[in-house]
């Protein structure tokens, strides 16, 4: 092979120190920023916008998918590190917990805060597909990275369109698909490449 | 990113001939004889590559992905000739404005690509994969409106985005797995919008999987 470089934790800058292997310390920090992720969906879920009678039902029902998603990635990630017979944090990573700060309560920036969330937890589990050893832990961080990467594409729609008629594209079955503003598939998928610039550190939810 | 690869012309989709009624087949070996590269190139790299597994680890997995990235390039080209010569109505704005943006990075996945397939000594993928695209044929042929094109297009990137998982899986060299790694998410995303364009669940799933994924024993060309 003449690309040479091999997978490795010691080229990660901020890399933890300590008893726990580095696919551990990727793992915890990964189910530590997933729980952070469920925390904040339950807290978007308690805001009239969202969870409200009146909620739209087309965001409600993002917003409760998307929780769901992070929980399973939460026993998906327990269940990688059990297989590497170890324990599961528990708790959320702080620092991405931190970011569900919505600065209001109209739907864009509940949104704007959740993509925060999502961004950042998108980028920590990329990150962690390029770190991994274990090709079980990998296949579950590239599997639930895509999918979170999925759930900042909708809601980096989502804040766009908030506060406006184009809501009603997350109406399901009323045909408004094609009633999209030009401009959306460029925020849906804006670069060629994601990146791994905002991922938090592999080791940050380390607890050994 | 990787890739100093020029951009690769993928041979036309094929409708016009479906539509026609005459025979899918296209193309020819569809590989670009670089010689950019350097390093040894054997005889066969030469004469073309038309199966992916005679190319040995990673880099019969960076082919079949640039196959794949080129097969969705051609297909969004297919449309927008068939838009213009009429046999397809106008897309609808956000559909087309798809087209641009999700082309332009899939140019730029094959180029990244083909980037590494040079860089290797080989040659760059310029062939689609033959394998799905007999699969798109049909969809294509019987598309009546954006509707049925753009399912054609969730088709090609699902597939697409399950190729790439599975190339996660099997990549030995971290260098390309970061490249499938930064990619993968891109074409989830593409589906993520499709769903929308199509009034459909646009998070239908909690673990993206590699259930479809094409192989390296599919042909190319």
């Amino acid at each position: 092979m003449v690309l040479g470089l091999t997978r490795g934790w010691a080229r990660v800058a901020g890399a933890a120190e300590g008893d726990a292997s580095p696919d551990v310390q990727i793992l915890q920090t990964a189910t530590s920023v997933d729980n952070a992720a469920v925390e904040a969906y339950d807290a978007a879920l308690q805001l009239a916008v969202i969870g409200g009678p009146d909620a739209h039902p087309g965001v409600n029902g993002l917003f409760r998918a998307a929780r769901a998603h992070h929980a399973d990635h939460v026993l998906a990630y327990d269940d990688a590190l059990d297989r590497l017979g170890a324990p599961a944090p528990g708790a959320a990573n702080a620092a991405v917990a931190a970011l569900f700060r919505p600065a209001g309560s109209a739907l864009r920036a509940v949104a704007e805060a959740m993509l925060a969330v999502e961004s950042v937890a998108a980028q920590t589990f990329q990150l962690a597909v390029g770190l991994l050893e274990d090709g079980h832990a990998r296949s579950v961080a590239a599997a639930v990275a895509g999918t979170e990467f999925q759930h900042v594409a909708a809601l980096a729609v989502l804040r766009e369109v908030a506060g406006g008629d184009d809501l009603e594209l997350f109406t399901l079955g009323d045909g408004a698909g094609a009633d999209f503003p030009e401009a959306l598939a460029s925020v849906a998928f804006p670069d060629a490449f994601t990146t791994t610039d905002e991922a938090r550190p592999p080791g940050e939810g380390a607890t050994g | 990113m990787t890739g100093s690869a020029s951009v690769p012309v993928p041979p036309a989709f094929g409708r016009r001939a479906l539509l026609a009624g005459a025979a899918a087949a296209l193309g020819g070996l569809g590989v670009a004889c670089s010689t950019s590269g350097g390093g040894d190139v054997s005889e066969e790299d030469v004469t073309g590559i038309t199966r992916l597994d005679r190319l040995e680890g990673d880099l019969a997995v960076v082919a079949l992905l640039a196959s794949m990235e080129n097969l969705a390039i051609a297909l969004y080209e297919t449309t927008r000739e068939l838009v213009a010569e009429g046999d397809l109505d106008p897309l609808p704005a956000p559909v087309a404005a798809y087209l641009d943006v999700a082309q332009a990075q899939h140019e730029e996945h094959a180029r990244a690509w083909n980037g590494i397939l040079t860089g290797s000594g080989r040659q760059a993928v310029t062939g689609v994969n033959l394998t799905l695209k007999t699969t798109l044929e049909p969809m294509v042929g019987n598309a009546r409106d954006y509707v049925g094109m753009a399912t054609a297009f969730l088709e090609v990137e699902s597939v697409t985005a399950a190729t790439y998982l599975a190339g996660i899986q099997a990549t030995e060299n971290n260098a390309t797995l970061k490249i499938a790694a930064s990619i993968h998410p891109v074409e989830l995303q593409h589906v993520t919008f499709l769903h929308l364009v199509l009034d459909r669940e646009p998070l239908p799933g909690g673990f993206a999987t590699a259930d479809g994924a094409r192989s390296t024993t599919d042909t190319i060309g």
